[in-house]
């Protein structure tokens, strides 16, 4: 372990790491105006929260139509495919192997930027739950507006639970980012778009799916 | 390397946050096109000539240039040209006091079975103490004349007093008291001469001071409309627009516009711009049912929320107004003579002939469904003495698309039932006969009830009843209109009595609320956890 | 014999008592209407001279009992009532026809007035 030489790899590119902060930006900005709509404490004030929150659901929406966009005509959606190899060694990893010492089964490479439980978690946020945050907020906020489809009742105990489960992510995803060689080295990753692996790393062929054209 | 793209990162910022405005504003309903709201601005339009313009002094009218000796003469001198005025407003219930056009129904009214929890009862008109409101000389009730100048004099004289006065002066042979009377006939002329539609006065000398004094009754309605300013109502205030009561409650045929009773003031809201022979009375009739700025949130809540809900935030502003009166405590006496007591405000809060009151200012409203109609309790209907009785309660439904939440003064108190009969009393109060005389209730009510023709059991006991009434004058300026969490709130919500449907801020699922934080503490206790592990463990590392 | 003399003196007590009582009740004998007016008259002539600001009087008869009006005109004691000069100058008729308004009008009799 101790011999392995570590080196640098281009991961992220400028596209990728915007999104990646614009989008937490505006995910934190709605948790702390929805919470605030939602009753739970009182911060800028209810109407001034509606505003905030309003704008930025509805931005989200627009940026999250060119993110569709991008993820199809670079082929960066190869990323998000599941698979269950390694998955296993991976919960393995992450529950007993860190307290030991032991290296990550999965190292990051161009062609496959997401571990197997990654792959799984951000699948299921981006096509489960975002989309139906998106389209439980869009009905409520056009609510007045077209016949009904749901009742605002259902609409908003959705909206809520789904921005709960959100926020609980937000948690896990945040504590995650310290599991790297150094405590902020994956974070540096997303800032400056370099990771750092090993370099005698093996890399399976379904791991670089996405580098075949490149 | 790396500064090479931070100003590029800069540009690519400036770059969308220009293209999320401008792409923002294509989400708006419709285009702004200016910046005033809408009920605003056709409301404006819709009162822009002021000027009310006449074709008559009546001071050089010769039959109002006499000597009058009495109020029926004055009347006579009116109908000599307004020949038709006298049999139209009879057929009114400002006459009749009774709400049905029929004469035999007597229902609903004030000379009918109606009863409230102040005075209760006018006892068909036989209790001479309410005549002092009746539109007839002299307290004469329907078998009098009508008084026009009470309504359509606006000099403030107290015309019965002179007019009583004179009468005595002339017949009492004091040559001295002789020349007051012609002092005294000569005012009675310069002030018959004032007539105008109804000023605010007018009909405030009445309705501000019902149930006995200034205030007791509405909490909307008190002389601190006589003369208020734009903070206190924005359409009668002085400094505003000083509409007269008439502005918005048209009249036809002395019929004036309003609730009745249980019949609502309109079936439908309609604005004037769909239907231009609508009564004013109504919000949206100048202001239409979208009244506020374009893109607001606040233009759809209109279908559900009552202009007045947000609007008239406390009622009671400047004057106190009653909202307890306990007729069980009526009757102790100070030395044996009747006596009243004083508390805050300067209001009485115990009278002898009345019994016990408390008083309260800026008052914040109770909200209720109302389609513009309530519930009308009369001495004839039969009710359940173990309950709080609602004597005059609103109606209306959350599935009623002609309600509407609104504001409310409830008015609460405890009066005279019959405990055979299980109906509400009515006891008489002023006279010879009346409580205020005897302070014997049993005497009273057996006196009163048989003035109605209700039959009465002899045993009576005390109820504790509730009588509601619509607030919606004291506009306030739209400053002061409610804020979103003075309703949109989990608690202390003005609107927490209002169930069966969902308001965002108020309401949540507990469950899938606990569900939720239950995850995102689940959350924080794992990464905790974890991460004192791996602190501890060093991550199995041995630097 | 006790028996009649002592119904004979039970109802010349009653008389004695009932008359009394006729005399105690019985308020200053004015004509309290005119007196009404000729009040009004010494605030009407008051105010055109400048001795006060407006011609409605400020004292009224609600403004007190009926015990605390008969202390007053008994004992002439009219400083409340301001207007001096036109106070001095009324005749003695004048005075008991406003005393007989204020007592009939005051606030613990059956019509109590205030002046508007």
């Amino acid at each position: 372990m101790k011999d392995k030489k570590i080196i640098k790899i281009y991961l992220y590119t400028r596209y990728e790491r915007l999104w990646h902060w614009l989008q937490a930006l505006m995910i934190i900005s709605l948790i702390i105006t929805g919470l605030e709509i939602h009753g739970t404490y009182k911060l800028f004030g209810f109407q001034t929260a509606v505003n905030i929150h309003n704008f930025v659901g509805l931005t989200w929406l627009i940026l999250f139509a060119f993110f569709v966009f991008w993820l199809f005509t670079t082929g960066e959606w190869k990323q998000y495919i599941p698979t269950t190899k390694k998955l296993f060694s991976v919960i393995l990893y992450y529950s007993w192997g860190i307290f030991q010492g032991k290296p990550h089964p999965v190292q990051k490479a161009k062609g496959a930027k997401h571990n197997p439980l990654q792959r799984l978690a951000y699948l299921g946020i981006s096509a489960m739950l975002l989309p139906a945050q998106m389209v439980t907020g869009l009905l409520y906020y056009l609510y007045n507006d077209i016949p009904q489809v749901l009742p605002l009742s259902a609409l908003a105990v959705i909206h809520t639970l789904i921005a709960l489960f959100l926020l609980n992510f937000l948690i896990v995803h945040l504590y995650m980012t310290t599991t790297g060689h150094s405590l902020f080295s994956h974070i540096a990753g997303m800032i400056t778009g370099w990771e750092e692996i090993y370099e005698t790393t093996e890399i399976a062929d379904w791991e670089t799916q996405a580098t075949k054209k490149k | 390397m790396k500064q090479r793209y931070l100003p590029k990162v800069f540009m690519a910022l400036i770059v969308i946050s220009s293209l999320l405005f401008s792409f923002q504003s294509a989400f708006a309903s419709t285009p702004k096109i200016e910046d005033e709201a809408l009920g605003r601005t056709l409301a404006r339009q819709a009162v822009k000539d002021n000027k009310r313009w006449s074709t008559i002094d009546h001071s050089k009218i010769d039959a109002l240039n006499k000597d009058f000796k009495t109020g029926e003469e004055i009347t006579k001198a009116c109908i000599s040209c307004h020949s038709e005025a006298a049999t139209q407003f009879h057929k009114t219930i400002h006459w009749t006091w009774l709400a049905s056009g029929d004469k035999k129904d007597i229902r609903y009214g004030k000379a009918g079975y109606s009863v409230n929890n102040f005075c209760i009862s006018g006892n068909a008109m036989e209790d001479k103490g309410c005549l002092s409101c009746h539109t007839s000389w002299n307290k004469k009730g329907v078998e009098g004349d009508v008084n026009c100048l009470k309504c359509h004099n606006d000099s403030g004289f107290n015309f019965n007093e002179a007019l009583g006065d004179i009468k005595a002066f002339l017949e009492d042979g004091d040559p001295d008291t002789n020349e007051i009377a012609t002092d005294l006939q000569q005012e009675v002329k310069e002030a018959v001469s004032q007539v105008t539609f109804p000023t605010r006065k007018n009909c405030g000398d009445c309705h501000f001071k019902g149930g006995g004094g200034d205030g007791v009754k509405h909490g909307d309605l008190d002389t601190s409309l006589t003369k208020p300013n734009r903070m206190l109502d924005v359409h009668m205030g002085t400094d505003g627009k000083n509409f007269t009561c008439t502005r918005c409650h048209t009249t036809v045929d002395h019929h004036i516009a309003g609730r009745i009773y249980t019949n609502p003031a309109v079936e439908t809201r309609k604005s004037l711009i769909e239907d231009d022979l609508a009564p004013k009375i109504t919000c949206v009739s100048c202001h239409s049912d979208e009244p506020h700025k374009n893109d607001s949130k606040m233009n759809d809540h209109t279908n559900v929320v009552s202009c007045q809900a947000c609007h008239i935030p406390e009622y009671a502003r400047v004057n106190p107004t009653m909202m307890w009166w306990d007729w069980t405590k009526a009757g102790k006496m100070k030395n044996g003579k009747p006596y009243i007591e004083k508390g805050p405000f300067g209001k009485p809060v115990y009278k002898s002939i009345k019994g016990e009151f408390k008083w309260e200012k800026n008052v914040k409203p109770e909200y209720f469904w109302s389609n513009g109609s309530q519930t009308s309790t009369t001495i004839n209907d039969v009710i359940d003495p173990a309950k709080v009785v609602k004597v005059s309660h609103p109606v209306g439904d959350k599935n009623d698309p002609e309600s509407r939440i609104f504001p409310f003064k409830i008015h609460r108190g405890k009066q005279p039932y019959d405990k055979v009969n299980k109906k509400l009393l009515a006891p008489m109060l002023s006279g010879e006969k009346g409580y205020w005389e005897t302070f014997d209730m049993n005497k009273a009510i057996e006196h009163g009830n048989k003035t109605l023709g209700i039959p009465y059991s002899g045993e009576f006991d005390y109820v504790e009843t509730t009588y509601a009434f619509p607030i919606t004058h004291m506009v306030a300026p739209k400053e002061n209109a409610l804020n979103c969490n003075q309703c949109h709130i989990r608690k202390n919500s003005r609107l927490a009595n209002i169930t069966g449907l969902y308001m965002p801020g108020r309401d949540k699922s507990s469950l899938m609320d606990t569900i939720g934080w239950l995850s995102v503490f689940g959350a924080l206790a794992g990464v905790l956890l974890h991460g004192i592990g791996r602190f501890f463990t060093r991550n199995g590392k041995e630097e | 014999m006790f028996k009649k003399y002592m119904s004979t003196s039970m109802v010349i007590l009653f008389l004695l008592v009932s008359f009394s009582m006729a005399f105690a009740s019985e308020g200053p004998g004015g004509n309290d209407r005119k007196g009404k007016y000729t009040y009004r008259k010494v605030y009407k002539a008051c105010a055109k001279t400048g001795g006060v600001e407006s011609a409605t009087p400020k004292i009224s008869p609600a403004d007190k009992t009926m015990g605390q009006w008969q202390e007053i005109f008994e004992n002439k004691n009219f400083d409340e009532f301001g207007c001096m000069d036109n106070w001095s100058v009324l005749p003695d008729k004048d005075i008991l026809d406003i005393y007989s308004y204020f007592y009939n009008h005051a606030s613990d009799s059956p019509s109590p007035a205030t002046c508007k």
